[in-house]
């Protein structure tokens, strides 16, 4: 839907009816909030050690969560490490490949 | 090699031979990771000064994909976009870690790391276990297992897990001591 367009339809006349809404399922949360996530892979070179490490310094995850995620990653073979908007992601990811782990981004 | 908490920081004691061992392996990954360089091509050196390479490629070596992989892990154009934008400053900042490391490197003397210094071992350290370990094929199972003596990757092997000792002893030592 393109603003302007209903704007300008509407400019003389009195509005008495709401437009149409589109016939989606709306969830503001996970459609809007948070569309994009980041992967954390296995490997096996990374020590676990060194990953709970970079989820610690790199995201500010408490050590808890940050060994809870590494196990993720280490017995389910992923992770998704942290949501937001793509360029968010696209920076995480890029972070993470600066500490060497294998990272990627898709849509939630 | 002694690995010793001291501080905020670590401090390293090296063997005469680990100090020559590692100053060889910190030179080859530089030389890995310095991009090539075409010297008829024409770069735009404002792009090459905020880390942009127009014309990158996803590389055919499997350490350099290890160490730059794909973001995008179905989308073959968006990850080659994304590498434009990232993988020479990966590779710059891969390089002036090693070179921190190495202006540190002196022999015969032990090697006090604040906790700057200590973060550019430990990224330095696993940029080494990457490549050494993509070369050898780790695999979790062949970390597990013993390697036969006359396989010709043992001295290799040997190497990769004296830097997996110094990078698990780092982290402890540096990273998830008790106060």
């Amino acid at each position: 839907m393109r603003l302007g367009t209903t704007a300008s339809a509407c400019h003389n006349e009195v509005v008495t009816t709401a437009p149409a809404l589109p016939d989606v399922e709306w969830d503001l949360h996970t459609q809007t909030d948070k569309p994009w996530a980041t992967t954390v892979w296995d490997d096996p070179i990374n020590l676990m050690s060194y990953v709970t490490y970079v989820f610690m310094e790199y995201f500010k995850y408490p050590k808890e969560r940050a060994d809870h995620l590494m196990l993720l990653v280490h017995n389910e073979g992923r992770a998704v490490v942290s949501t937001g908007t793509r360029e968010e992601m696209e920076r995480d990811v890029a972070a993470l490949h600066g500490y060497g782990l294998w990272a990627t981004l898709a849509k939630d | 090699m002694k690995i010793e908490r001291e501080g905020p920081g670590v401090v390293l004691s090296l063997e005469e031979i680990e100090f020559h061992l590692l100053r060889d392996l910190v030179d080859q990954l530089v030389t890995l990771a310095t991009p090539d360089v075409d010297s008829d091509k024409q770069e735009d050196e404002l792009a090459i000064l905020v880390g942009i390479d127009s014309d990158a490629s996803k590389p055919s070596d499997p350490v350099l994909t290890r160490l730059y992989p794909d973001a995008y892990p179905e989308d073959a154009e968006a990850s080659l976009e994304f590498r434009r934008f990232t993988e020479r400053s990966l590779r710059t900042a891969s390089i002036d870690r090693a070179a921190r490391v190495r202006a540190r490197l002196v022999p015969q003397q032990d090697i006090s790391l604040d906790q700057e210094g200590w973060a550019d071992w430990v990224g330095l350290v696993n940029d080494l276990r990457l490549a050494l370990g993509t070369r050898l094929d780790i695999s979790e199972s062949l970390e597990e297992s013993e390697m036969a003596e006359d396989d010709p990757r043992a001295p290799l092997f040997d190497l990769y897990g004296w830097l997996t000792w110094m990078q698990d002893t780092l982290i402890n030592e540096g990273y998830f001591h008790e106060d």
